[in-house]
C-alpha cells in the first residue's frame, strides 16, 4: 500500500509499486492529461510535479512516491492558486493561449509542467535557462517558437 | 438535396449513435448527450436548433493543422453565424460528407467550396423565412450577425426565431455566396479550437479514450518487413499478473494494403501489465528475405539503379541530342535517408466488436477507408463498423495507415471485450511505414546563356504503392510527379525517369511525401548549374522560368488529389513567390560578416512556396541555423495565424530532416527506436527567427500544412555551401 498526495487529495493504492506513475495515473485513475511519448524519460509528454520539481512519470515509480506530493496537468492551476480557483488557469496555461502555442497538444500537457516548474524556480528565466528548463520536452508539428514567446512575454511581465 | 427528406427519426438515430459513441470518452469539443436536436438541418454540414445553436460538423481529423478551428469558419462566415453560438461537432465516418482522407493539404482546398455552398444555402434559406414571416420580397432583408433584418427599417429576427420556418422551405441549388469583400471570418486569424482543452489536460487523443471495461493491448510484431512466426512461447506471458492472454495477429497476403504485420498481441488490466507480458514472450521468427536489408548495400543497388535508363516519366524535346550537344556538362548525384514520423502520439485505437457490431475510437486520417476495410475484415456490412476520430497527436501521414485499427479490431474480435491496442515509441519507430530513402542521377548541359538546354534526372526509391500493388518494384508516376515532372522551368530538353527500386521494408507517407526529396535534389541542381553559370542562384530561377505560364501537370495520378478541374502548375505564382522573399529578405545584399544564406523554392499542392535560410559561422565553430524565412502563396487563406503556425512547424520538421533524420537499417531492422537514437529537433535546435511571409492570393486555397517542408534541406545546403564552400548532396547534411 502507497500512500501520497495526488493534486491536494491523499491517496492511497495497493497496486504493484514497481508500476511507473505515468500508467497508474492513466489507466488506474483516469487522469490523462499527462501523456506517453517515450517511455524512457527523453521527450517530456508525462511531465509531473513532485514535491514542486518536474519529474518523468514514465521513470517514476509508485513505490517512490510514499508520502510525496504529486500534481498532474490536472491539478496544476489549483495547486497555484488555491482550492477556490476551479475553472482559473495556471498563468503558462494563460500564456500558451495568448501565443496560440498549441498546434496538436499532445505534447503540451508536459512542456507546460516544465515551464511551470522552471517559473516556479525562476520567475524571470533569461533566453539560456528556457532553452536548460525546456530542452527535455519535445514536440514534432514545432511548436518551439511559440513556446519560446510565450515564456518570454511571462519573464518579460515579471522584471 | 431537400429537407424533407430528413425525418426527425433521421436525426434522432443521427445523433444518438453520434452521443452515444462521444458520450464514451470524447469530451474536447465534441456531442454531449444533453444537447437538444436540430429543427432545420439544410446539409450534412450544419444544423441549427430551436435556440439557434447552429452545429457545424467537421469531417477531417484534426492533428494539429487546425481544420477545427478554420473549416467551420468558412461556413459559418456565409452563414453569417455569431461563432460564440457555434458548436462543433467531429464527423464519424460516412460517406455523406464526401471524401474524409485528411492527407495531401487537401481539408481547406476541398472543403471550401462545400462549406461555402452549405452556409450559403442555410443563410437564404433563413433570409426567405425572415421575409415570409414580414410579408417582404427576400432581396430587402439581409442575414448578417446570427440574424435575418430588413435593411430599410432594421427590423430583425434572430436565428432562433427562423429555423423552424427556414426548415419548410426547398433547399435552392444555387445559392448566391458573398463577395470576399463581406467575409467576417476568412481571412481573420484565430486561435486553435481546441486551445483550452489542451492546456488543461482536458482533450481527448486515441491514446486517451476510456470506455467501461476496456483492457488494454501490444503486440509484439515481425522486427523484419513479413516476417512470420515460427513458434511461440506464451507460459511466461501468461503467468504475468494482469495478463489475460495472448492473441495472434494473423500475416497478411500481399497486395496488403494496410493490414499489419504477424504478431502476438497481449491483453492485461492495464498498459503496464501488458508490457510485462510482452517482455515475457519467447517468440522465434522466420525472418524471411527481408533480413538481408541493409542501408549502405541498398544504397549502392539504388546509385547503380540510377545509373542505368530507368521508366521515362516526362520527355520534352530530344534528351539524349540535347545532352551530347555543345555546352558545359554538370552532373550530380543526390541521396536522402529514411525517416519516421514520430507523432508525439504513437499509434493507438480502441475498438469493441460486440453484438455483430463493431465501434472504433482511433486517431486516423482516413475514417471512411478504416470503416471499408475493418468491415471487409470481420465480414460485417459498413454500416456495422462506427469509426469515431479522436483529436490525433500528431500524425505527418503516420495514421494514414490504419494497421493499428486492425490490431484491436482483431483483439477485441477475439476476446470479447473492449480493448485499447497501444503501441510504444519502440513500436512506432521499429514497424513504422518509412519515408523511403531515395536518390537521384542529374544531368545537365548548359546554353551558351548558362541556361540549362537539357536536364535529365533519374531517381529510385521503393514506391508507396507497394501496399496495392504486388512486386512493384520502379516509383509511380504520381510519386515524380510531386516535384519532378510538375517542375515550373522551361527547359527545352527535358527528361525525369523512374528507376528500378525494390521494396525492402514498409514504405509509407510523410509530411510532403516524395517533394520532400524532389526539392531537395532539384534545388541542389539548381544551384550547381548557378554556379557552374556564375549567376545568382534567385535570379537563375527566374530565368529558368521562362515566360509565365500555367500547364496542366502530367501525372494524371496526381488528379486524384485535385479539385480545381484537374492540377495545373502556374509559373507566374512560382515566379512572384520568389521575388516576394527576395525583396523581403534582402536577397543580394551584404551580409553582417558571418552570417551566409541559401535559396530553394517548390511548388506542391497547389502552393508556392520559398525559402531562405540564414547559417551564423564563426571563428572555427560549426556553421548553426540563425534564421528561416518563407514565403508561402497557397491561394486564398482562410486563418493567417493557422497557417504561419504550419510554415513555421513545417520549419521545424523540415530542419530535422536536414539536419539529424536517419533510419538505418541492418538484418532487415531499424536500427533506431526511441528519441535516444532517433533526433529530432528540440527547442535549443531551433533558430531565434523564423519568420512566415503571406503572399496576398485570390486563388482557390491550395494546401498550407506539407508545402513549407520541402524547401528547408536545400536551402539550408545552400546556406552552408556559401559557408563551408562544400556542396551537400546527402541527407541528412550533417550525417
Amino acid at each position: 500500500m502507497t500512500e501520497f498526495e495526488l493534486n491536494g487529495q491523499t491517496v492511497s493504492t495497493d497496486v504493484d509499486s514497481a508500476m511507473p506513475l505515468l500508467w497508474w495515473l492513466r489507466d488506474i485513475q483516469g487522469l490523462t492529461g499527462s501523456k506517453y511519448g517515450c517511455g524512457i524519460g527523453a521527450c517530456g509528454a508525462c511531465t509531473v510535479h513532485i514535491d514542486a520539481e518536474p519529474a518523468r512519470a514514465c521513470l517514476t515509480t509508485i513505490g517512490s512516491l510514499t508520502g510525496r506530493r504529486v500534481v498532474t496537468i490536472e491539478g496544476l492551476a489549483r495547486a497555484a492558486s488555491g482550492a477556490a480557483a476551479a475553472t482559473a488557469l495556471h498563468l503558462v496555461q494563460q500564456a500558451w493561449l495568448d501565443h496560440d502555442v498549441a498546434q496538436c497538444g499532445y505534447c503540451q500537457a508536459g512542456q507546460i509542467m516544465s515551464a511551470a516548474a522552471l517559473l516556479s524556480r525562476n520567475p524571470n528565466p533569461d533566453d539560456a535557462a528556457i532553452d536548460a528548463a525546456m530542452a527535455g520536452n519535445l514536440c514534432r508539428c514545432g511548436t518551439y517558437p511559440r513556446i519560446r514567446a510565450a515564456l518570454q512575454a511571462i519573464a518579460g511581465g515579471a522584471a | 438535396m431537400n429537407t424533407r427528406k430528413f425525418s426527425r427519426r433521421t436525426l434522432v438515430r443521427a445523433g444518438g449513435s453520434a452521443g452515444a459513441l462521444f458520450v464514451l470518452g470524447l469530451r474536447a469539443g465534441t456531442v454531449t448527450a444533453e444537447t437538444s436536436l436540430p429543427i432545420f438541418t439544410p446539409d450534412v454540414f450544419v444544423s441549427i436548433d430551436a435556440t439557434g445553436l447552429v452545429r457545424i460538423t467537421v469531417s477531417r481529423g484534426e492533428m494539429g493543422q487546425g481544420v477545427r478551428t478554420a473549416l467551420p469558419r468558412i461556413l459559418a462566415d456565409e452563414l453569417e453565424a455569431d461563432l460564440g453560438r457555434v458548436e462543433v461537432l467531429q464527423a464519424l465516418a460516412d460517406p455523406r460528407y464526401g471524401d474524409q482522407n485528411t492527407d495531401g493539404s487537401r481539408s481547406v482546398r476541398m472543403l471550401w467550396s462545400p462549406l461555402r455552398h452549405a452556409g450559403a444555402v442555410a443563410r437564404e434559406m433563413l433570409v426567405r423565412a425572415a421575409a415570409e414571416i414580414w410579408g417582404l420580397p427576400p432581396g430587402e432583408c439581409r442575414a448578417r450577425e446570427h440574424a435575418v433584418e430588413h435593411l430599410a427599417t432594421g427590423r430583425r429576427l434572430d436565428y432562433a426565431q427562423l429555423a423552424a420556418r427556414a426548415a419548410r422551405l426547398p433547399v435552392p441549388a444555387a445559392p448566391m455566396l458573398k463577395h470576399p469583400d463581406d467575409f467576417r471570418y476568412i481571412g481573420v486569424s484565430a486561435p486553435l479550437r481546441d486551445a483550452r482543452a489542451i492546456v488543461t489536460g482536458d482533450a481527448t487523443y486515441g491514446y486517451d479514450v476510456r470506455i467501461p471495461g476496456m483492457k488494454y493491448a501490444c503486440v509484439a510484431r515481425a522486427p523484419v518487413f513479413d516476417a512470420r512466426i515460427s513458434t511461440v512461447d506464451d507460459v511466461a506471458t501468461r503467468a504475468v499478473p494482469g495478463v489475460i492472454g495472448t492473441f495472434r495477429i494473423p500475416f497478411s497476403a500481399h497486395p496488403r494494403s494496410f493490414r499489419p504485420e504477424e504478431g502476438i498481441a497481449v491483453l492485461a488490466d492495464d498498459s503496464w501489465s501488458a508490457l510485462r507480458g510482452r517482455e515475457a514472450l519467447s517468440i522465434v521468427w522466420n525472418e524471411g528475405s527481408n533480413a538481408s536489408y541493409e542501408t549502405a548495400a541498398f544504397r549502392a543497388e539504388l546509385l547503380e539503379s540510377v545509373r542505368q535508363p530507368g521508366k521515362l516519366r516526362l520527355q520534352r524535346g530530344d534528351i539524349t541530342a540535347g545532352l551530347d550537344a555543345e555546352g558545359m556538362r554538370v552532373e550530380a548525384e543526390y541521396e536522402t535517408a529514411m525517416l519516421a514520423h514520430a507523432p508525439m502520439e504513437p499509434p493507438v485505437a480502441v475498438a469493441w466488436v460486440h453484438d455483430g457490431i463493431c465501434e472504433i475510437w482511433a486517431p486516423v486520417q482516413d475514417p471512411q477507408d478504416v470503416r471499408r476495410r475493418i468491415a471487409e475484415w470481420l465480414g460485417f456490412a459498413p454500416a456495422r463498423v462506427k469509426v469515431a476520430v479522436t483529436l490525433l497527436g500528431g500524425a505527418f501521414g503516420r495514421k494514414s495507415q490504419f494497421d493499428f485499427v486492425f490490431e484491436a479490431v482483431e483483439v477485441s474480435r477475439r476476446s470479447g471485450v473492449p480493448v485499447k491496442l497501444f503501441w510504444t515509441r519502440e513500436d512506432d519507430i521499429r514497424n513504422c511505414y518509412f519515408h523511403a530513402e531515395s536518390v537521384h542521377r542529374m544531368e545537365a548541359r548548359l546554353d551558351a546563356d548558362g541556361l540549362p538546354g537539357a536536364l535529365r534526372i533519374r531517381t529510385a526509391y521503393p514506391s508507396i504503392d507497394w501496399m496495392d500493388v504486388k512486386g512493384l518494384d520502379h516509383p509511380m508516376p504520381w510519386e515524380t510527379g510531386m516535384g519532378l515532372t510538375n517542375m515550373p522551368f522551361d527547359v527545352p530538353a527535358l527528361a525525369v525517369e523512374a528507376c528500378r527500386a525494390r521494396v525492402p521494408i514498409r514504405i509509407g507517407w510523410l509530411r510532403s511525401v516524395c517533394n520532400l526529396w524532389h526539392a531537395f535534389a532539384l534545388n541542389g541542381f539548381i544551384d550547381e548549374m548557378a554556379a557552374a553559370a556564375g549567376s545568382d542562384p534567385v535570379e537563375y530561377r527566374l530565368r529558368m522560368l521562362g515566360k509565365d505560364r500555367v500547364f496542366p501537370a502530367p501525372n494524371e495520378e496526381s488528379n486524384a488529389l485535385s479539385n480545381f478541374n484537374g492540377v495545373t502548375v502556374d509559373t507566374g505564382r512560382y515566379r512572384r513567390v520568389i521575388e516576394h522573399l527576395a525583396a523581403r529578405t534582402g536577397w543580394g545584399a551584404r551580409l553582417p560578416s558571418g552570417r551566409f544564406r541559401g535559396f530553394a523554392a517548390h511548388n506542391s499542392f497547389y502552393s508556392y512556396v520559398a525559402t531562405v535560410v540564414e547559417v551564423e559561422q564563426h571563428d572555427s565553430n560549426p556553421p548553426r541555423v540563425s534564421r528561416i524565412d518563407t514565403a508561402i502563396d497557397c491561394g486564398r487563406v482562410v486563418n493567417p495565424e493557422g497557417v504561419r503556425k504550419q510554415v513555421e512547424g513545417a520549419a521545424i520538421f523540415g530542419l530535422g530532416a536536414a539536419l539529424f533524420g536517419e533510419i538505418t537499417a541492418r538484418g532487415g531492422r531499424a536500427m533506431q527506436s526511441n528519441f535516444g537514437d532517433y533526433r529530432i529537433p528540440r527547442l535549443i535546435d531551433c533558430p531565434p527567427f523564423i519568420e512566415t511571409h503571406i503572399v496576398q492570393s485570390d486563388a482557390e486555397p491550395g494546401g498550407a500544412g506539407e508545402p513549407p517542408t520541402p524547401t528547408i534541406a536545400p536551402a539550408l545546403a545552400a546556406a552552408l555551401f556559401a559557408a563551408t564552400g562544400t556542396r551537400h548532396r546527402k541527407m541528412p547534411l550533417l550525417g
